[in-house]
């Protein structure tokens, strides 16, 4: 008997138990299913301040919306005509926002049309985008973009966030204030912008074009024929393979350039370093001079027939040019 | 004047004249009386004339500014110019910002980075003056920095009279 009064209470606490961490975890949290017959190159504009956000690419013309709102949000609006849809999560007018408290943030995930043209702009939130082959510019403060086969127009861009792009392809712009970006396969034209951030990329496309501030950047290319390189404060490590006949350009106030080539590099090389700078070549037996007059160093040289061409220079920072 | 100025005058100058015969046996005996000896009317002449054309040039220089400013304006430097374009910018910018954007809450001290970059760069223009790649360098500097504080603040638009 006493048995089975222990156990009659024992569920009952349960089940009180449960009852309360269900009041605790209510999820107020308004839900959202949408769903409109839209073109197959729609111009698909996203407007949500929180949350973590995805975005598919699907092979019919929908553009559909599922999940939950965050729990500020006073609404949504959808607008979907004449080619151009548009969805915006409301929020009031003052909103006082933790964007680390994501308990109760939007959660959404979209579907559009392959050959779309997607403008997302949030502020406080992760965004995961994949397969849109029309154009993607993607865009939030505090959050992290992580991007898959992107084509022909991709621009991402995060202040405090990380950036990361497989397989994009066409023009690529990817930028970040704070935050790293790494990118894995990406071809075509590729610009990657940091001031704090750190670039690290394994590319194969024909431009490439880099500049931080005081960040570093690791790159390892193939087939790159044309890179730009500028940095004030960073270190940057390239690796140029499968390329002959590279044009390279860059500079540096106090940073250092490490620039790797093939040993069969056919270039004309004009490296120079103001004041202070160090010029270190590992390509031939060129050495250095120092200027007459003042602390300059330069150096220029041809292998091959000179059919490519790097320019690098530096304020007080070091450049080295090596096999690889 | 640059490097290849400056050669050239060099090899202008007339090359070095040897004496013909030791001439410091002679000269060494007659450097004690010469210390002793009261200096020539004509040395005090000479400072005389130096430190009125000293005071000649700082009066101007007090009096009047304009000279010197008229002078610098009418041959500026590329980096002179430069300086005047982007400094008048940056503190137009500055000037209208009525908010900072959200995620920029270290602005000011990133500018400061720029700062000192601009600095160190400017430092190597007084080594090499209007050198080509230096001035690219500062200019490119100054324009990230613009677009930072473009991208970092929230401006006022400019009132039109």
């Amino acid at each position: 008997m006493q048995t089975v009064t222990k156990t009659r209470f024992t569920g009952l606490a349960a089940v009180l138990l449960l009852g309360l961490s269900q009041l605790a975890l209510a999820d107020d949290r308004q839900s959202v299913n949408e769903s409109r017959s839209v073109s197959t190159n729609e111009k698909i504009y996203i407007e949500v301040m929180s949350g973590e956000i995805k975005i598919n690419a699907v092979s019919s013309g929908k553009f559909s919306v599922v999940g939950k709102l965050d729990e500020k949000a006073t609404g949504y609006t959808l607008d979907s005509k004449d080619g151009f849809t548009r969805f915006e999560m409301t929020m009031p007018r003052q909103i006082n926002y933790n964007w680390k408290d994501k308990v109760n943030a939007a959660e959404l995930t979209f579907e559009v049309p392959v050959g779309s043209s997607i403008e997302f702009k949030g502020v406080n939130g992760n965004v995961t985008v994949q397969g849109i082959h029309g154009s993607s510019q993607i865009g939030t403060v505090n959050g992290d973009i992580k991007a898959t086969d992107l084509r022909n127009q991709v621009a991402l861009n995060t202040v405090n966030g990380e950036i990361k792009l497989k397989g994009g392809s066409g023009k690529v712009e990817l930028s970040s204030v704070n935050g790293k970006i790494d990118d894995e396969g990406s071809s075509g034209r590729i610009s990657y912008d940091v001031v704090n951030g750190k670039v690290k990329s394994n590319s194969s496309a024909d431009e490439i074009s880099v500049s931080t501030v005081n960040g570093d950047a690791e790159l390892e290319l193939n087939g790159t024929k044309q890179l730009n390189l500028s940095t004030v404060n960073g270190e940057i490590d390239a690796k140029l393979r499968g390329v002959a006949q590279p044009r390279v350009s860059g500079s540096s106030v106090s940073g250092d350039i490490e620039l790797k080539l093939e040993t069969n590099v056919s270039a004309r090389f004009d490296i120079k370093a103001s004041a202070g700078g160090d010029i270190d070549n590992k390509l031939t037996s060129d050495k250095a001079s120092k200027a007459k007059y003042g602390p300059a160093r330069s150096l220029q040289f041809s292998i091959g027939s000179g059919d490519g061409s790097v320019e690098l220079s530096t304020v007080s920072g070091d450049i080295e040019l090596d096999k690889l | 004047m640059n490097e290849q100025q400056l050669d050239k005058a060099i090899s202008a100058l007339a090359p070095d004249v040897m004496p013909e015969r030791d001439l410091w046996a002679g000269i060494e005996p007659q450097l004690a009386n010469r210390l002793s000896k009261a200096k020539p009317v004509l040395w005090h002449w000479a400072t005389a004339a130096m430190l009125g054309l000293a005071c000649l040039v700082s009066w101007q220089l007090a009096l009047l500014p304009g000279i010197q400013s008229s002078n610098q304006a009418s041959m500026p430097t590329a980096e002179l110019m430069l300086l005047q374009v982007y400094e008048t910018q940056k503190a137009n910018q500055l000037r209208q910002t009525v908010a900072i954007a959200e995620g920029f809450d270290n602005w000011q001290q990133q500018l400061q980075v720029w700062d000192q970059a601009i600095a160190q760069v400017r430092r190597a223009l007084e080594l090499y003056p209007d050198e080509p790649q230096l001035l690219a360098q500062l200019q490119s500097l100054y324009q990230q920095q613009l677009a930072y504080i473009q991208r970092a603040t929230l401006q006022q638009p400019l009132a039109m009279s």
